[in-house]
């Protein structure tokens, strides 16, 4: 076990209240496995994942949990320590690559800060260094590349450089947060296919999160499935998509336009996510379901093992 | 001729981009350069395309939210190219725009009853009874609550928000929508309620839709015809069912393989042809045809003679130099 997420709760302070961004999440992650963390817009995904690498925002805090990460919980180290394992064990890409960069240093060299810094070697070593990893994430002339400022290059480029930035230490887990989003299709399926051969080659973990069900089916070897702030299923991708047990799960993936065939309506699912200030008790999703029961109004479902899956769910006892 | 409710005939739009001291013209960005085609009455026309293929540009020349720099376009037989000013404003009452992200396209500090209304104080000079008429029963028909109209926008999720731009455009009861980009900004099960409001609105109002979408499986789903643009041009143009089953420009073929497939059987043994490099800047647009730096399929005639665009199967047009040969090579 590389990773283990136990309980965690994370709380934002804000002006109308608190909001429960994370409420109770249970995650657990095995050397070399990629997870798809799949989820919509405030169902807790990317608190989750900055959780662990502690850089959630001020007005956020981590209120319960444990992640223990190779043995150690993150969540009691003191920063100094915290800082060593980011970048060199645990490191993250964003969506928007080029928020990623600093805008006004050539992004060589920003790359070969993270070999300076952790691995203390010179700069001419940690330039062949970058080199090296620009080689393998396909930029064309890393020479050039090496010199220039992020806004010469294009988001697809610029998301090449920050995964060799992300993958340079050769870290443990990588926790890639809607890596394609901000990319035009055929540049995502280009980055997705070099993504994919490097975690493999590196025998990197990866969370990977995403709202996009097709992308998580690509890439992950098992899909978590989140709903206002709780994970409601996990299982094999193939799983997943073969017999999602959880009535949003369900939904979630009948609601997908198909590319294949044109349908007559779409199915959707009624409501909306509920509010995060003031939640409704019981199962968060007992609103929309249409299996709902008189239990689910009342008490919170925990994630339990039902065949090949685990889901969170009263219809599985 | 008489059923097509918009025909455009080589639309161009060139931005001049100026710099240095004196900001002098020193190029052009031709954004739409040289596209024709014609949009049935009743009909929703899909656009497709990546960032900086012109379809955006596009679709707000067609209905002169820009003006274009060359071309011509009808509207309903009428020609309306060079129509300006108050000559438009009868115009606006027909044809409407839906954008992209609808935290941007409302004004936050503005109530829900003045957003949608103000196309009636403008155009049919309505007091405020009349106004909120019109604006509770418009509001009925996208599926929100009227009593919610003295509400702002912040107080809406994105879907309804998208709602609300919607009902400000059909408040006039327009037969034109462009729709730029309607969901991308929204979570997949919002997306679903959103599209299928849009075919029921489309089917009570019998409208035409203009439907600009990266995303081709929201294309599929609408739209009766779709056409493919790149750099500024349009390189295939078909029925749905045939773009999506028999593509046959290069590009297409590329562009349907790269989309993610959420089935985790089918995504394995999917056969891909992967387009090397990026979309070129459309400033300097390559010579020949504009896909050849990219074309995995490109000969020595594609980088110096640029295809027609042609019908070569009943309303399948395609502009490639050897979609005959490469028929094939996808399925």
């Amino acid at each position: 076990m590389l990773l283990e997420i136990r309980d965690l709760k994370v709380i934002f302070h804000t002006i109308r209240g608190m909001v429960r961004a994370v409420n109770g999440v249970d995650l657990m992650l095995n050397q070399g496995e990629i997870i798809g963390l799949v989820g919509e817009t405030g169902s807790g995904k990317t608190v989750t994942g900055l959780s662990i690498l502690r850089l959630l925002d001020q007005n956020a805090e981590i209120i319960d949990g444990k992640i223990i990460f190779d043995g150690r919980d993150l969540l009691k180290l003191p920063m100094n320590e915290m800082l060593k394992i980011r970048g060199k064990e645990i490191s993250m890409i964003f969506q928007e690559p080029k928020a990623a960069l600093n805008p006004v240093i050539p992004v060589g060299d920003q790359v070969a800060e993270s070999f300076m810094v952790h691995e203390r070697i010179t700069k001419s070593e940690a330039k062949k260094r970058v080199i090296e990893m620009f080689n393998r994430v396909e930029l064309p002339d890393p020479e050039r590349i090496y010199k220039s400022y992020p806004h010469e290059l294009s988001g697809g480029m610029a998301q090449r450089v920050v995964i060799s930035m992300a993958l340079a230490l050769r870290p443990k887990l990588l926790i890639a947060d809607e890596p394609t989003s901000a990319l035009d299709v055929t540049i995502q399926a280009q980055i997705m296919d070099l993504f994919k051969e490097l975690v493999r080659q590196f025998k990197t973990s990866v969370i990977y999160i995403t709202h996009d069900m097709a992308l998580a089916a690509e890439i992950s070897d098992k899909i978590a499935v989140m709903y206002a702030g709780r994970i409601v299923e996990v299982a094999k991708t193939e799983e997943i998509f073969e017999e999602p047990l959880h009535p949003y799960t369900r939904g979630l993936l009948r609601s997908i336009p198909d590319v294949k065939r044109r349908m007559k309506t779409l199915f959707s699912m009624p409501g909306e996510i509920p509010s995060m200030l003031n939640p409704p008790p019981g199962c968060l999703f007992h609103p929309r379901c249409p299996d709902k029961m008189e239990i689910c109004e009342r008490k919170v479902p925990i994630l339990k093992k039902v065949d090949e899956h685990e889901v969170a769910c009263f219809l599985y006892g | 001729m008489g059923d097509s409710m918009i025909e455009i005939h080589n639309l161009r739009k060139y931005f001049p981009v100026r710099g240095g001291v004196t900001m002098r013209v020193l190029g052009h960005i031709k954004a739409v350069d040289g596209v024709s085609f014609s949009i049935k009455r009743g009909e929703t026309l899909g656009l497709v395309g990546e960032s900086g293929s012109g379809k955006t540009t596009l679709g707000r020349t067609v209905i002169k939210l820009i003006e274009p720099t060359d071309g011509r376009i009808f509207f309903e037989g009428r020609d309306i190219t060079k129509l300006k000013g108050k000559d438009l404003l009868p115009l606006r009452r027909e044809m409407q725009i839906v954008f992209q992200d609808p935290y941007k396209a409302l004004h936050p500090r503005k109530r829900v009853k003045d957003i949608v209304g103000e196309p009636l104080i403008i155009h049919e000079h309505a007091n405020e009874e009349e106004v909120r008429k019109g604006v509770s029963e418009i509001l009925k028909l996208v599926g929100l609550d009227p009593e919610h109209m003295n509400r702002y926008p912040h107080e809406f999720s994105g879907g309804q928000r998208q709602r609300i731009v919607i009902a400000r455009a059909l408040i006039l009861r327009p037969k034109f929508l462009v729709l730029d980009e309607p969901t991308s900004a929204l979570d997949v099960s919002v997306q679903a309620k959103i599209l299928n409001l849009l075919s029921d609105l489309k089917q009570k109002f019998s409208l035409t839709y203009l439907l600009i979408s990266h995303n081709l499986a929201v294309v599929r789903q609408m739209a009766e015809r779709i056409g493919v643009m790149y750099l500024g041009k349009l390189v295939e143009l078909a029925d749905a069912d045939q773009l999506f089953e028999n593509p046959l420009h290069p590009y297409t073929k590329g562009l349907l393989s790269s989309i993610p497939i959420p089935d985790p059987k089918a995504a394995k043994d999917k056969r891909r042809i992967r387009l090397i490099g990026e979309i070129p800047s459309p400033m300097n647009p390559p010579s020949g045809c504009r896909f050849n730096t990219r074309c995995p399929f490109a000969k020595g005639i594609c980088s110096e003679e640029e295809p027609p665009f042609k019908e070569v199967a009943p309303g399948h047009w395609v502009a490639c130099h050897f979609w005959e040969e490469l028929g094939g090579a996808i399925s």
